[in-house]
């Protein structure tokens, strides 16, 4: 234990003194309060709170998480370097212990970061802000509606004998996300109706219909119409936003949940077009629900992500040099972030040559591998007034937080030694 | 004849080969060395450049795995954690963390030896004064001459009271009142009982400092046995052990 904290105060005075912590802290504040002179919302006060919290923190979360894992990359590999770790490695001291606590010097300063970064978003932003739960419709699952689909594609004699051939899994695939992705069309004066799982909902929690148009084809639809849950509804005119939250007021709250399909009535003089099974929410919330508490959730997922990312660059700082620890952990990152762009790209297998295939399959194993970090979820449900819900935070802390630098310290520790025959003499 | 326990270090048919990144052989380092090494005694490895001590040593100290042979430290496997318990280090050059101070430094090992912290500061204190240093404790060590990071080495070696002692030349750099110092140190570590195995080519010192010497040539051993047994200098020994025909070739480069 002593040996630990040996280790936790020897990187810790590494950072500190080289002022890379210095530096970080700079540039993060520095970051935190650009972003709202650099980048507009759409003229309201909501879009500039979610351009606000989405920019500022996604920038410093990247940043620290970039700076972090070039420090824990370069912590045990530069001793090697310098051939001091060899005097570490003689004493008594276990080698987990050395390497974890590497990693827990790291990550409480990349936390201690992230945690003022997150206290001045917390003092720019309104504290009891209200966040939403989110629920989506209760729909078959875009994988039986495939499968469906594929069925009807084989049977029918117009589908071209080419197409029949191919692999059933890449064309089940393709048509499952097509399926995610399928359109609906609400004419005007028509409804369209989808079902919740409104057990969910608290009785006295606040309801709202939810609509997000992320897509390429309709970012900012202009839409008029009226929501009913039940009892509930409220109406919604002109509006342009990309994400438009429509409170449901209750009538009579005693038969609010009678039914749980949300009807959409287009009232408008254009189709509105969407996705179901990505554009249709409906957000409930209680009271404590608060941007505060959440802010709280999302930080802590940031720093589980982070511990994940630094165990790991140790680990390879524990068995490589110096500079390739650097570039793999870099790689490793960047293949993180950009998997998953990659495989929402490559949509079409079939037509696709070879080299896009593989390419597409090496984005996958990439996706799979780094899929934790895959997306800086926490950061984009805080800015979207979504909660961070307490089973993705116990998720994170048990494997981000715990396991996986519990796993990586082990490594570390059995390829710390082996490492020595490489080094020059000396 | 001392009984087994009380061989510390103990060395059989060792070898070291280097290999380069596509393990082909490079050099052989170290080749068929047997030796040991009893509690209590002051044991020189000595040999000219290149001759294999720090490999040995390293060997001895469970850095490198030797290529074949056995080595045993206390009778046991180098590297376990219980062997590394009782051990102390100095290397050939300092290696010190640039940023910390000398008394951060000793802090640093003092806790992965498990120190407590009224023991840690204790010795601390001891140790700083024994090599000098009390009144530049706390500075950095990347502003250290040569000769002061060597102390701030010296005394972390020694921050556990580990029972055999490992110098790897522990006078390179130390001026000459230094020097005496720390073959003063040695002779009194080993009187108060604690075993130390040092390398060194300065034939002088390990004649002063040592009871026992094993000579090295190209991982060999070439001459092992008690200084006093010699019956010539250990300068002229060691000049006819390994100096015949090794000469610095002046004339071609002077035309
Ligand atoms: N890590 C290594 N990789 C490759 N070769 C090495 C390595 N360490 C030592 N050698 C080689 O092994 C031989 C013995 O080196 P070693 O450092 O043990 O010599 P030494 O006796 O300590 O010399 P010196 O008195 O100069 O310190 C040399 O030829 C050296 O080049
Ligand atoms: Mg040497």
């Amino acid at each position: 234990m002593r040996a630990f904290f040996s280790v936790v105060a020897l990187q810790l005075k590494a950072a500190a003194r080289s002022k890379a912590i210095a530096l970080l802290f700079v540039a993060s504040l520095a970051w935190m309060f650009a972003v709202p002179g650099l980048v507009s919302g759409d003229g309201t006060a909501d879009g500039a709170h979610q351009v606000f919290v989405r920019y500022s923190l996604w920038g410093v979360f990247v940043l620290v998480l970039v700076s972090l894992a070039a420090a824990g990359a370069g912590s045990l590999s530069s001793d090697r370097d310098a051939r001091r770790l060899q005097l570490t490695l003689v004493r008594p001291a276990r080698r987990f212990a050395v390497a974890l606590g590497r990693m827990v010097a790291l990550v409480a300063v990349g936390a201690s970061v992230l945690a003022v970064c997150a206290l001045v978003a917390l003092c720019r932003s309104d504290a009891s802000r209200r966040c939403w739960h989110v629920l989506s419709p209760v729909m078959e699952s875009p994988r039986s509606e495939a499968e469906r689909a594929y069925r009807r594609y084989m049977e029918s004699p117009e589908t071209p004998d080419e197409l029949k051939k191919t692999d059933k899994r890449v064309l089940v695939r393709i048509l499952e996300r097509k399926a995610f992705d399928r359109y609906e069309t609400v004419r005007p004066g028509a409804s369209a109706s989808w079902r919740f799982d409104t057990a969910r909902i608290g009785a006295d929690d606040d309801i709202a219909a939810r609509l997000r148009f992320s897509s390429e084809m309709g970012t900012r639809e202009d839409f008029t119409g009226t929501f009913a849950l039940g009892a509930r509804t409220g109406s919604v005119s002109n509006i342009t936003q990309t994400v438009v939250t429509v409170p449901l007021a209750a009538a009579d709250a005693a038969v609010a949940y009678a039914e749980d399909g949300l009807v959409f009535t287009n009232s408008g003089r254009d189709s509105l077009m969407l996705r179901p099974r990505r554009d249709v929410q409906i957000v409930h919330s209680s009271s404590d629900c608060t941007f505060a508490r959440n802010l709280a959730f999302a930080l802590v997922v940031m720093v589980s992500m982070l511990s994940a990312v630094v165990a790991f660059s140790v680990f390879l700082g524990a068995g490589l040099g110096r500079s390739p620890a650097v570039f793999t952990v870099m790689v490793t990152l960047f293949l993180a972030a950009a998997s998953p762009a990659v495989m929402e790209d490559y949509q079409d297998e079939v037509n696709s040559g070879k080299g896009d295939r593989v390419g597409l399959a090496l984005a996958q194993f990439a996706g799979v591998m780094t899929r934790p970090l895959g997306s800086f979820s926490p950061i984009g449900s805080l800015a979207d007034d979504e909660c961070v819900e307490l089973r993705d935070v116990a998720r994170a802390v048990s494997v981000d937080f715990v396991l996986l630098p519990l796993f990586f310290a082990f490594l570390a520790a059995f390829i710390m030694p082996v490492k020595q025959e490489s080094a020059i003499a000396g | 004849m001392a009984d087994a326990c009380d061989t510390i270090v103990e060395l059989k048919g060792v070898e070291k080969t280097f290999r380069d990144f596509w393990l082909r052989p490079t050099v052989k380092a170290v080749d068929g060395l047997d030796l040991s090494v009893r509690r209590g005694e002051v044991f020189g490895l000595l040999g000219p450049n290149g001759s294999g001590k720090s490999t040995t040593v390293k060997m001895i100290l469970g850095l490198l795995a030797p290529s074949a042979g056995k080595v045993a430290l206390f009778g046991l496997p180098p590297g376990s954690p219980s062997a590394r318990a009782r051990l102390g280090y100095l290397p050939e050059l300092s290696y010190l963390h640039p940023f910390l101070t000398a008394r951060e430094t000793l802090r640093y090992y003092a806790g992965l030896c498990d120190l407590d912290r009224a023991t840690t500061r204790e010795r601390i204190r001891e140790l700083l004064d024994m090599v000098g240093l009390s009144d530049v404790a706390d500075r950095p060590v990347g502003g250290f001459s040569k000769g002061m990071a060597r102390r701030v080495a010296l005394a972390s070696s020694l921050i556990g009271k580990p029972e055999l002692l490992v110098l790897d030349e522990p006078t390179s750099g130390l001026d000459p009142v230094s020097t005496n110092e720390v073959k003063t140190l040695v002779k009194t570590l080993a009187a108060g009982g604690m075993t130390v195995l040092m390398t060194s080519h300065l034939l002088g010192d390990a004649e002063e400092t040592c009871d026992r010497v094993a000579i090295l040539n190209h991982g060999k051993s070439v001459a092992e046995g008690r200084v006093s047994d010699l019956g010539t200098s250990l300068q002229s020994f060691f000049l006819a052990k390994v100096g015949e025909g090794r000469r610095f070739e002046v004339a071609p480069f002077l035309k």
